[in-house]
């Protein structure tokens, strides 16, 4: 019975994903510009770095392989999140806030899985191809540490889409929370794209465990370098909490709702 | 004129009630303070600048965040969507030029953000500083106006990516690489003294190094002559973008006649 549940969610996922793409590839020329834009757009800014990288050379032990490490692993993850799950984060909050939210509730299938598979953005291939271009251009990655990247990525997808999930949800407490999340969101990410080695003590404990930004920018470069079984024990047990208190904040929210009176279909 | 000033005047009252929004702007705001600090520390100052001191560095990313956190937010995405849904004919029967009713907006959502944004920054700054000031503060009110013209520009540039909505349908992925324009070659990440002198010079000739580095940079290096200089660059990068934004929306309102409104 159980299996049985589980794929009919899978054929439903798939369909869903299904549905989608064709709706973003639709404009042909208009899928191809967005994506060669989102590669230009971390192109640029990794210029920008080369050219710090270039005038110090190393900063606080972290070469330019690290950063282009971890920015190609910031970038990977949220392309997942971008790709796969995009109904998370302000479109959830939209959603919450316009009382659109009906046409989820009245569909026979996981509301909260159907919210963030029902919006992809196709645009995420670009960061998804520059993710994995910088990863391995970084030259840190091996056969050895093959099994720990993957890791790193599912680890930074899982709390992109934990935190969409989140800010997503504040608009079932209060009204009016879209542009906060959506600000919260760049302050996570921003967190993200500097060199994970300017934190440190006090600062770097914070970013490890209440706002896990560490486990996507410090340890996946610690670890591409020297494996400790403990420190992706940690990650895992982070991430897992993360997860859960994002799902739970978005049920809990999920019985506040006040429903819309908009008529109107939804993929 | 004065319908303008009344459109700038509604936004900024707008603004006045958008307490959350602001909050998280100041929150995001003392972030990157503190990252931007964090980062100083680290790296020091003396193999690249000898103008650029910590409190200059870290007033001079004060500037250029307070540019960045001042703007409206999603005025390509409020834009893509009226020209996606096809309400911009509507906007076009107003008697108000549709860029300039945008850009209007920005700006009034400028004049109320600045000074609050400013103010927590100083503060916040003056704490981790232990109160020193940058070298050139007696520029500040210069500087303050010539932040009005560089969000005028920015805001140019996002009423363009909004229009290039007729041509990309989703105007995001060209917002996200006009912004790591204005980070990178504006300077609004660090100061454009950090990069090679070809970058620099290349981004100083952009209209992202003109409406950023120019403008914050003023922090530290002020003498007249460089306000001049930020003044008529600004003025020339305005110039081309008008003309450059009025004929994307000139294009815009013939294939919005041909499709019927």
């Amino acid at each position: 019975m159980v299996a049985k549940s589980r794929h009919t969610t899978f054929r439903f996922w798939l369909r869903l994903y299904k549905t989608a793409f064709k709706q973003a590839i639709a404009l042909k020329a208009s899928f191809v510009l967005r994506i060669l834009f989102m590669i230009a757009n971390n192109l640029i800014m990794l210029v920008g770095w080369f050219a710090v990288f270039n005038t110090f050379k190393t900063i606080n032990g972290w070469d330019f392989s690290d950063f282009m490490f971890m920015t190609g692993l910031v970038v990977t993850s949220f392309s997942i999140w971008s790709i796969f799950f995009r109904g998370a984060g302000i479109y959830m909050a939209r959603l919450i806030e316009y009382g659109e939210l009906d046409n989820y509730l009245l569909a026979p299938k996981n509301i909260l899985l159907h919210t963030l598979c029902s919006r992809i953005d196709p645009a995420g291939l670009g960061d998804f191809l520059s993710g994995i271009i910088l990863l391995t251009a970084s030259g840190l990655v091996g056969f050895n540490n093959f099994g720990v990247l993957l890791f790193c990525i599912m680890v930074g997808a899982t709390l992109f889409i934990s935190l969409n999930i989140f800010l997503g949800s504040l608009n079932f407490y209060t009204a009016d929370n879209t542009d906060l999340g959506e600000r919260l969101f760049y302050s996570f990410l921003n967190l993200t794209s500097y060199p994970g080695c300017i934190y440190s003590g006090a600062v770097k404990l914070i970013l490890l465990s209440l706002l896990p930004t560490g486990l996507i920018s410090i340890l996946p470069v610690e670890q591409m370098h020297k494996t400790d079984t403990l420190s992706l024990l940690w990650m895992l047990l982070v991430t897992l909490i993360v997860l859960g208190g994002s799902i739970l904040f978005f049920y809990n929210g999920l019985k506040r709702y006040a429903s819309g009176n908009k008529i109107g279909g939804k993929l | 004129m004065k319908k303008y000033i009344r459109i700038m005047l509604t936004a900024a009252s707008d603004q006045i009630f958008r307490i959350k929004s602001l909050l998280a702007r100041l929150f995001l705001l003392i972030i990157m303070l503190f990252v931007f600090n964090l980062f100083w520390n680290i790296i020091g100052s003396e193999k690249i600048d000898s103008n650029i001191s910590a409190v200059n560095f870290i007033w001079y990313l004060l500037l250029g965040a307070v540019l960045q956190f001042g703007r409206p937010e999603g005025l390509h995405r409020q834009i893509e969507g009226e020209v996606r849904s096809g309400d911009i004919a509507y906007r076009m029967m107003r008697p108000v030029s549709f860029i300039g009713y945008k850009c209007c907006e920005s700006l009034g959502t400028f004049c109320v953000r600045l000074p609050i944004l400013l103010f927590v920054g100083a503060a916040l700054i003056t704490f981790l500083t232990d109160g020193a000031l940058p070298d050139q503060i007696q520029a500040l009110p210069i500087i303050i106006v010539l932040l009005f013209g560089s969000m005028f520009l920015l805001s140019l540039g996002t009423v363009f990516v909004g229009l290039s909505a007729l041509y990309l349908q989703d105007s995001l992925p060209l917002f996200w690489l006009v912004q790591k324009g204005e980070y990178i070659l504006g300077g609004l990440f660090f100061p454009l003294t950090f990069y090679p002198d070809e970058l620099f010079r290349f981004a100083l000739a952009t209209p992202f190094g003109s409406a950023g580095y120019n403008v914050t940079s003023l922090i530290y290096r002020y003498t007249p002559e460089q306000a001049i200089t930020a003044t008529l660059s600004l003025g020339f990068w305005i110039s081309i973008m008008l003309g450059i934004d009025y004929l994307l929306f000139f294009i815009l309102k013939r294939k919005v006649s041909v499709n019927g409104g």
